[in-house]
């Protein structure tokens, strides 16, 4: 457990202590609020509408936040000195998943304002706010560890970054594209959108299925990243 | 694993697609010494030190170090390992004290001790009052020193060092090999390099790596002794027109070649090659002869002989 929180602890701190890390956060924050003004204009309190964005952005957010964990330890040369200490893969991956999580729900608890504001303002349901962040947290772990399997694949910042969000965009809209289809695929892909598993949150409940998806699509991101770095040696 | 051997690599074997990078690589390193790893580039040297240290598998053979199989228990071959690679491979965002405790915590160094080690690696690495600066900011040669730090943090029985002396200037390479020298006392060291007065100074043994494989595996000394029976070397500063002198004297029994150095000509040649013979075709060629030497065996003509046979 030691070696986990160090890897995520160093990662954490190359995020937020950087000018990348910072502007992320504060790009995140300022659009999240470009969001509410445009979801206050219906003069209603209520903020599914200003929800579901953030997932889209959450996951743009994450493709940038994992770039660090393997892409750039490796254009910097540090990831064979890593490769070489005495820590399993899974420690590995757990403490770079570890790191960018904590990384995305600093990002997230700066959005807490949005809401806090439209609560001083108005009465909204408490119940689809709450569930709306235990979604966002849950996608944004989920979408992390996509993120971090993609930047185990490559070396490169920009290739890592724009690789992990064409596949969440992908699975995202494959949901939208899937509403103009029907039989089996149509199944398939509305299964496999991250889209079709948020709509739970946004009203205000808990799904046992949602939650599994998006804990499916963390473990099978971080078996690949376990699977890559096998391949790397 | 063999008695008295630290470190033990029998027939290692690396393919990169359908390239081979290592073949059957075999060698052993004994407790306390200090071996060179030397070959051109693209020989296998990092290649080989990648397996040893864990950051690559071997597609076949088998790696020990201690009393560790390196590819059933790499988590404790590893902790036996103290490595220093040829990139810097340090994080330059981070104070050389922080990057120091982050490797002792991967390392897993005792929490009470992980301050103490920082200190004593820091020491031994020459690092001393820099505890608190970026390691983006500091030199090259101070960079170093704090790649090799982090292989000391743990205070590891074998070191393995990829070109430490690489990118320095002299006066640095000459602090990092004295640093080098004084922790072949106490530990068994594998050292890469492409300098070959470093290695003969630091080494006792080298493994001459060509095309992947094992050229040699011999006592410096032995190298040497070997090169001078085989082959003579001559120096010679010529007037005239050189390229009239590379073709006589490359004319003369028992020549192999003639390179033009820095207005030198470096004639090498078999055993047999008689010195009197050179000297007599640059005279009857009507050329001027202003100095010839004979360059004794170095560990640079056996290393030549080997990797150019």
């Amino acid at each position: 457990m030691a070696v986990i929180a160090a890897v995520a602890r160093r990662d954490l701190r190359a995020i937020w202590f950087s000018a990348f890390g910072v502007g992320c956060a504060a790009g995140f924050a300022a659009l999240s609020g470009v969001l509410l003004v445009i979801d206050l204009r219906s003069d209603q309190a209520r903020l599914d509408n200003w929800f579901g964005p953030l997932f889209v952005m959450v996951a743009l957010l994450a493709s940038l936040l994992t770039v660090r964990s393997f892409a750039d330890e490796e254009r910097t040369g540090s990831l064979e000195l890593l490769l070489t200490m005495p820590v399993t893969p899974w420690q590995l991956v757990a403490g770079k998943v570890l790191g960018a999580s904590i990384a995305l729900s600093g990002a997230l608890i700066t959005t807490l304002v949005c809401p806090l504001l439209v609560m001083v303002h108005g009465s909204p349901d408490s119940g689809p706010i709450l569930t709306g962040y235990v979604g966002l947290v849950l996608a944004g772990v989920a979408f992390v560890c996509v993120g971090v399997a993609v930047s185990a694949a490559t070396s490169s910042f920009l290739t890592a970054a724009s690789a992990t969000a064409a596949v969440l965009m992908a699975l995202w809209f494959g949901g939208v594209i899937a509403n103009n289809l029907s039989g089996r695929l149509q199944t398939v892909l509305t299964y496999l959108s991250p889209s079709s598993h948020v709509t739970g949150f946004l009203r205000g409940t808990l799904s046992v299925a949602d939650a599994v998806y998006f804990v499916s699509l963390a473990i099978l991101g971080a078996f690949v990243t376990r699977a890559v770095l096998a391949l790397r040696r | 694993m063999t008695e008295g051997v630290e470190v033990e690599l029998r027939g290692v074997t690396r393919r990169f697609g359908s390239r081979v990078a290592v073949s059957d690589v075999s060698f052993t390193v004994r407790p306390g010494e200090v071996l060179g790893l030397l070959g051109p580039n693209g020989a296998g040297k990092t290649t080989t030190i990648r397996m040893l240290v864990g950051s690559l598998r071997p597609d076949a053979g088998t790696v020990r170090v201690g009393d560790a199989d390196a590819l059933r228990h790499p988590l404790e071959a590893r902790r036996r390992i103290g490595y220093m690679p040829e990139t810097g491979a340090l994080y330059p965002d981070m104070a050389v004290q922080a990057f120091l405790t982050y490797c002792a915590r991967l390392r897993g160094v005792p929490r009470a001790q992980r301050g103490t080690a920082v200190g004593r690696s820091m020491r031994a690495a020459g690092l001393a009052g820099t505890g608190p600066q970026t390691i983006g900011t500091l030199s090259r040669g101070y960079r170093q020193r704090v790649a090799l730090a982090q292989a000391l943090i743990h205070d590891p029985p074998v070191l393995v060092l990829d070109e430490p002396t690489a990118g320095l200037d002299p006066r640095q390479r000459v602090d990092v090999r004295e640093l080098v020298s004084r922790l072949g006392r106490s530990r068994t060291i594998l050292l890469s390099s492409h300098l070959l007065s470093e290695v003969t100074e630091l080494c006792k043994r080298v493994v001459v790596l060509d095309a992947g494989r094992v050229a040699a595996a011999e006592e410096v000394s032995t190298l040497t002794a070997l090169a001078a029976g085989q082959r003579v070397r001559l120096e010679l500063r010529v007037t005239g027109d050189a390229a009239v002198a590379v073709r006589v004297i490359g004319a003369v029994t028992g020549v192999e070649r003639v390179e033009e150095r820095a207005e030198r000509l470096v004639v090498t040649g078999a055993g047999s090659l008689q010195p009197q013979a050179v000297a007599a075709a640059v005279v009857a060629a009507g050329l001027g002869l202003a100095e010839m030497r004979s360059v004794g065996a170095s560990l640079e003509s056996a290393y030549l002989g080997l990797v150019e046979s």
